[in-house]
C-alpha cells in the first residue's frame, strides 16, 4: 500500500512542488518516506535496545542511590514508596539503582562476548567455507558437534574449574556462541564462493584469503549484523541465567539474575521485588531480537521492499 | 603464443574435455564455439586455472613457453590477471555489489604492480577511458548496480586488461547484453585486441559473432575441437558434419530485405540435445545426432585430418559448401 502510494506521488507532481522544493527538501520527504516504510519491529526493538543502553551509561555517572547503599529503616518497601520508586530489597537497597547497575553489567558481559564470539565464530566459518571441498563436511560436523554441547552444563563445569565470577560466565557464553556464529556463517558464505565475482576476483590474480575477507566478509556483512543482534539477546538470557545459577557475577555487583534468585527466597513476603528484574530481561532480550528481526527485513533485499540495501 | 596439446579434463572420472591441438598465435583472435554443454566454458576455465575443486586435469597447456598445469596455485596465481585477462560471461554477476568500481578494476594492478595511491587511479581512469566509458573519473566511487548491462561489461573488460595481460579470454561475453550493446562490445574487444596486440579467444555459441570477431576457430563438440582453421574457410567450406549443421541452423539474413522468402521456411535445427557427461556414444561423439552417420562412425573415433588449411574430425566430411 505504501508502495502504490509512493510511485503515485512520484507520477504526479504538482507544478507548484516541483518549482517550490529545493534539492534539500526533496532529500528530507525522501527520508521520511524511507523511515516510514522500515518495519516497526525496528523501531520497537530499537526503542528498548535504546532504553538499554541508555540506563547502563547512565548507571555510570548517576544512580538514586551510591551503589549498595543500605537503608535499614526501609527494607523491603512496595514500589511507590517515597524514595524507592520500585521498591527495595531486604537489605533496603533501591531497586530502581539495583537495576541500574545490573543493565550495566548486562550490557558488559553481553558486548564482551558477543564481540570475541562473532569474530572467532566468523572467522572459522570462513576459513571452513573457504577450505578443500573434501574438508567441508567434517569441519561442519565438527561444529555441529559444539553447537550440541549444552551451553549451561558448561558454565557449571567451567565455575567448578575456575571458580564462579563475570569472567567465568563471559567465557562460557563465548565458547557457547562460536559455534552459532560458525554454523551461521559457513552456508551464506559457501554461497557467496560459489559467485561470478569471486570467481573473478580469482581471475584477477586473487588468492583464498583475501576473497574470503574483501568479497566474502562484505556480502554476508548484513546476516551478521543480525547474527550479532540475536546473539546479543541470547548472551543477555544466558547471562541472567548463570547469575541466577550463582555461577556467574558475585555480590556485591548487581545483576538482573542475581536479583531474581535474591528475590526468590522473599516470594512471599515481598511478591513485587522479583517482577522488576524479570520484565527487564524480558524487555531487552525481546527488544534485541525484534531488532534483530527488523534488521533483517530491512538487510535481506528478498524480503526487504523499503530497498535499503 | 598458447599451444594446448593433449589437454583432459575430468570431473569424478568422467572425461568432459578432451582437446589434442590448439593453437593461438600472439596477437591474434580465436573463436571457440559449440552448443550449450559442448564444454567451451570448462576449457577455457582449465586454461585460466579456474576449474572447481575436485577436477582432474593432464596434458599440457603452454602459455608463453611455460607449462601452465604444472604451475602451483601461488605461480599460477602470478599469471592469472597478469597475463591472462578473463572476461566473464554476465557482468551483472562477476562485478562484486559491494565493492566501488574504481576498487574493483584496479585489483588486478594492485596485485600484480607497484604502483600505489594515485598512480593506481590514474591507471584505472586511463582504463575507464579505454573501454570508452564517459567521465571515467565519476564512475570511480559508483557502485555496480549504479551502470547498466553495458558499462558493467565494459568495466569488467576494464578490469581485466588492467594488468595489461597478452591474452584476453572472453566467455560469451555479449550473451547477457540487449543486441545494440553486443555490437558496441564485440567492437571494443576487437579494437583493445589490435590497438595491445592482445591475443583474445573468444568463446560464443554463436558462429555468427564468432566471424565477426575472430581470424580462426574452433568447433567444439563433446569436450573434443570437431573442427578448426580460418574463420572464412570454416564457415564457406565447413567440412565437419556438426559445423554444417551449426551454419544450416543459423537464419542468416534475408538478402535486400526479401523477408517473404524467409517466410514459411523451415529452419534447421540439430536433433537431439548434447549428452551428459559420460553418456556419449561410442566412436564420433556426433554420430546419434548426425544425418550422415556412417557404419565406420559407430567403430572408431574419427582421426584428425587436414584438409584444405583446416583440421577437422569426421568419418564422412560435408564435401565442401553448406548444405
Amino acid at each position: 500500500m505504501t508502495h502504490e502510494f509512493e510511485t503515485k506521488s512520484r507520477a504526479m507532481p504538482s507544478s507548484m512542488e516541483t518549482t517550490q522544493a529545493t534539492p534539500a527538501q526533496k532529500n528530507d520527504r525522501r527520508l521520511w518516506s524511507h523511515l516510514r516504510r522500515l518495519p516497526p519491529t525496528l523501531y520497537i526493538g530499537g526503542g528498548l535496545v535504546f532504553l538499554f543502553v541508555l540506563v547502563a551509561f547512565i548507571s555510570f555517572f548517576w544512580t538514586p542511590y551510591p551503589p549498595n547503599a543500605l537503608n535499614l529503616q526501609n527494607r523491603l518497601a512496595p514500589p511507590g514508596t517515597p524514595g524507592f520508586f520500585l521498591g527495595s530489597d531486604r537489605l533496603g537497597r533501591d531497586m530502581v539503582t539495583e537495576l541500574m547497575l545490573g543493565a550495566r553489567n548486562s550490557l558488559y558481559v553481553s558486548v564482551v562476548s558477543t564481540i570475541v564470539a562473532m569474530s572467532v565464530g566468523a572467522t572459522i566459518g570462513l576459513s571452513i567455507a573457504g577450505s578443500k571441498r573434501s574438508l567441508q563436511g567434517p569441519l561442519t560436523r565438527l561444529v555441529d558437534v559444539g553447537l550440541a554441547l549444552p551451553g549451561i552444563l558448561t558454565a557449571l563445569v567451567l565455575a567448578a574449574k575456575f571458580g564462579p565470577g563475570n569472567t567465568t560466565a563471559t567465557i562460557a557464553i563465548i565458547t557457547w556462541q562460536i559455534p552459532v556464529a560458525a554454523r551461521v556463517t559457513i552456508g551464506p558464505a559457501r554461497q557467496i564462493l560459489a559467485l561470478d565475482y569471486v570467481e573473478a576476483a580469482y581471475s584477477y590474480g586473487r588468492k583464498k584469503s583475501y576473497v574470503l575477507k574483501r568479497h566474502v566478509l562484505p556480502n554476508i556483512g548484513p546476516l551478521l549484523i543480525v547474527l550479532c543482534s540475536v546473539m546479543f539477546a541470547a548472551a543477555i538470557l544466558i547471562e541472567a541465567a548463570l547469575a541466577y545459577l550463582t555461577v556467574g557475577v558475585q555480590p556485591p555487583t548487581s545483576s538482573w539474575g542475581r536479583l531474581l534468585n535474591e528475590t526468590q527466597s522473599l516470594l512471599e513476603a515481598a511478591p513485587y521485588l522479583m517482577f522488576f528484574p524479570g520484565i527487564s530481561i524480558v524487555l531487552t532480550a525481546l527488544g534485541f531480537n525484534l531488532l534483530g528481526d527488523g534488521l533483517r527485513t530491512v538487510l535481506d533485499p528478498q524480503q526487504s521492499r523499503s530497498g535499503l540495501a | 603464443m598458447l599451444e594446448i596439446r593433449d589437454l583432459r579434463v575430468s570431473i569424478e572420472g568422467r572425461e568432459i574435455i578432451h582437446i589434442e591441438h590448439l593453437d593461438l598465435q600472439s596477437g591474434s583472435r580465436l573463436g571457440l564455439v559449440g552448443e550449450s554443454g559442448s564444454g567451451k566454458t570448462m576449457t577455457v576455465k582449465a586454461i585460466a586455472g579456474l576449474l572447481p575443486d575436485g577436477t582432474k586435469i593432464s596434458g599440457s597447456v603452454k602459455f608463453d613457453g611455460k607449462d601452465l598445469l604444472t604451475l602451483s596455485d601461488r605461480e599460477f596465481a602470478k599469471v592469472r590477471g597478469n597475463k591472462i585477462g578473463f572476461v566473464f560471461q554476465d557482468p551483472a554477476r562477476s562485478l562484486n555489489p559491494m565493492m566501488r568500481i574504481g576498487k574493483q578494476v584496479s585489483e588486478a594492478i594492485r596485485i600484480h604492480s607497484d604502483l600505489k595511491g594515485s598512480a593506481v587511479t590514474e591507471k584505472v581512469i586511463d582504463l575507464l577511458g579505454q573501454v570508452q566509458l564517459p567521465d571515467p573519473a565519476s564512475l570511480l566511487r559508483r557502485y555496480p548496480h549504479q551502470l547498466s548491462g553495458g558499462q558493467q561489461q565494459r568495466v569488467m573488460i576494464a578490469a581485466a586488461i588492467a594488468a595489461d595481460p597478452d591474452l584476453l579470454i572472453a566467455d560469451e561475453p555479449t550473451t547477457a547484453l540487449d543486441v545494440t550493446v553486443q555490437e558496441e562490445i564485440l567492437r571494443l574487444l576487437i579494437s583493445l585486441s589490435e590497438k595491445r596486440n592482445m591475443s583474445l579467444l573468444f568463446v560464443s555459441h554463436d558462429l555468427g559473432v564468432i566471424r565477426f570477431v575472430c581470424d580462426s576457430v574452433a568447433v567444439i563438440y563433446g569436450g573434443n575441437i570437431v573442427e578448426s582453421g580460418l574463420v572464412e574457410e570454416v564457415v564457406t567450406n565447413p567440412l565437419h558434419r556438426y559445423t554444417s549443421a551449426l551454419l544450416a541452423a543459423n537464419p542468416g539474413m534475408p538478402k535486400d530485405n526479401n523477408f517473404s522468402a524467409f517466410m514459411g521456411k523451415r529452419l534447421q535445427t540439430i536433433t537431439g540435445s548434447v549428452p551428459a557427461v559420460g553418456k556419449f556414444p561410442s566412436g564420433c561423439r556426433f554420430r546419434n545426432r548426425c544425418q550422415f552417420v556412417t557404419d565406420e562412425c559407430s567403430s572408431v573415433p574419427p582421426a584428425v585430418t587436414t584438409e584444405s588449411d583446416h583440421q577437422y574430425l569426421c568419418w564422412n566430411p560435408s564435401s565442401g559448401g553448406a548444405s
